[in-house]
């Protein structure tokens, strides 16, 4: 195979399908922990760093557990496996400024590192990237 | 339109959902924060507390309770003994209330050493100065309030009140995430005004009233305490385990 064929081939020329469909269920898995666990921590933020807070953790979850939803399926790979990785790494940029030095408005001590939370991150990582991925990928017709 | 190629490729929503459920009640199940892992939260008149769960936490929580409870008893006592003196004419080694405003002054001190370790040297000596001018101020109310003299008591309350805002303000620079100014000043506002209506009414003969202020003042300051001790606990963990 000639390198030039390589270099000038489409990057959403025909991966196979079961990459994709991998990358899905990455994506929307994740999304559908972050949206769990942003969910159950809204009490516990909303009553310790009040109202601002806790919207933020509910308007966090509600995002992850949309795209989760929409991502899921091929039709919408115009724009959801995007949109899942947008939030997916804002989530972890937040999670990782609240934890070095504080996320405007909402957090402004820094809060050590919490196993739960890592654990989240790194889901919310890999369903970024997978997103990122999917983008660049087609299925076949 | 979808197909049945499209069915296949897809998530099922099943699966989401359990999987944001199952997200969900682990993160319910386990400790989240760092810093207050072992504790849960509970709220007070004042803000946020946390309730303390180890060894460290419980001793250093009924600590702070005992230093505001100290507090408002030998304020207490300092209000009953300046009225009794007041009423008797006592003067000299006659006087009750040296004494007891010896104790109290005492009790500044050692409220600013109990955030020493926390917030250093110099932010304890400036919490005790602020809560020496605290009860000096106070004394100079009641001084006035004996001498009928309605300009000075005017003046020394202004400063008393604007003393308070100090010590709240000085308590929100330390922590503001837990001890948010708005609810400092209101907090300290709150303990001025119910002290007042004590000394007042002790001032004024009217002694079951003041009684019945000081159980209001104590439960108040055992508030404030938790909200302290809370804090302190919250802003650094690590000397708690």
């Amino acid at each position: 195979m000639h390198l030039s064929y390589v270099a000038s081939r489409p990057i959403v020329a025909g991966p196979p399908t079961v990459v994709n469909v991998v990358l899905r269920h990455v994506v929307a898995v994740a999304a559908a922990i972050s949206a769990g666990v942003h969910v159950a921590l809204v009490p516990d933020h909303w009553a310790e760093g009040g109202p601002t807070l806790g919207l933020a953790f509910a308007v966090a979850g509600v995002a992850a557990g949309a795209v989760a939803l929409f991502v899921r399926r091929p039709e919408h790979d115009v724009w959801a496996p995007l949109a899942a990785a947008i939030v997916l790494a804002a989530t972890v940029l937040a999670y990782a400024l609240s934890r070095t030095v504080g996320v405007p408005w909402l957090i402004s001590e820094p809060e050590g590192l919490d196993p739960l939370g890592v654990l989240t991150t790194v889901a919310e990582l890999f369903g970024a990237v997978s997103g990122l991925l999917l983008t660049t990928r087609k299925d076949p017709a | 339109m979808t197909t049945t190629l499209d069915r296949r490729r897809a998530v099922p929503v099943v699966v989401l959902a359990l999987v944001a459920l199952l997200a969900g009640l682990l993160t319910m199940a386990l400790p989240h924060h760092d810093a207050d892992a072992a504790v849960a939260t509970h709220g007070s008149s004042h803000g946020q507390t946390v309730r303390p769960a180890n060894a460290a936490q419980v001793a250093f929580h009924d600590d702070m309770r005992k230093l505001w409870e100290d507090h408002v008893t030998w304020t207490r006592l300092a209000i009953v003994t300046f009225a009794a003196d007041a009423r008797s004419g006592a003067t000299g080694k006659a006087a009750s209330f040296p004494a007891s405003a010896e104790r109290l002054l005492a009790n500044q001190v050692d409220i600013g050493d109990a955030i020493k370790p926390f917030y250093g040297e110099e932010a304890g000596n400036t919490l005790t100065a602020l809560l020496h001018d605290h009860i000096t101020i106070a004394v100079e109310i009641m001084q006035a309030v004996v001498n009928k003299d309605d300009e000075a008591f005017a003046h020394a309350k202004a400063r008393w009140y604007a003393n308070s805002d100090d010590i709240a303000d000085f308590l929100a620079a330390a922590n503001p995430k837990s001890w948010p100014q708005e609810s400092m000043r209101a907090a300290m506002t709150t303990h001025l005004d119910q002290t007042l209506t004590e000394a007042a009414n002790e001032l004024g003969g009217q002694f079951a009233a003041s009684v019945a202020d000081y159980d209001a003042i104590h439960a108040h300051i055992l508030d404030m305490a938790d909200v302290l001790s809370s804090g302190i606990i919250q802003a650094f963990p690590e000397q708690f385990r």
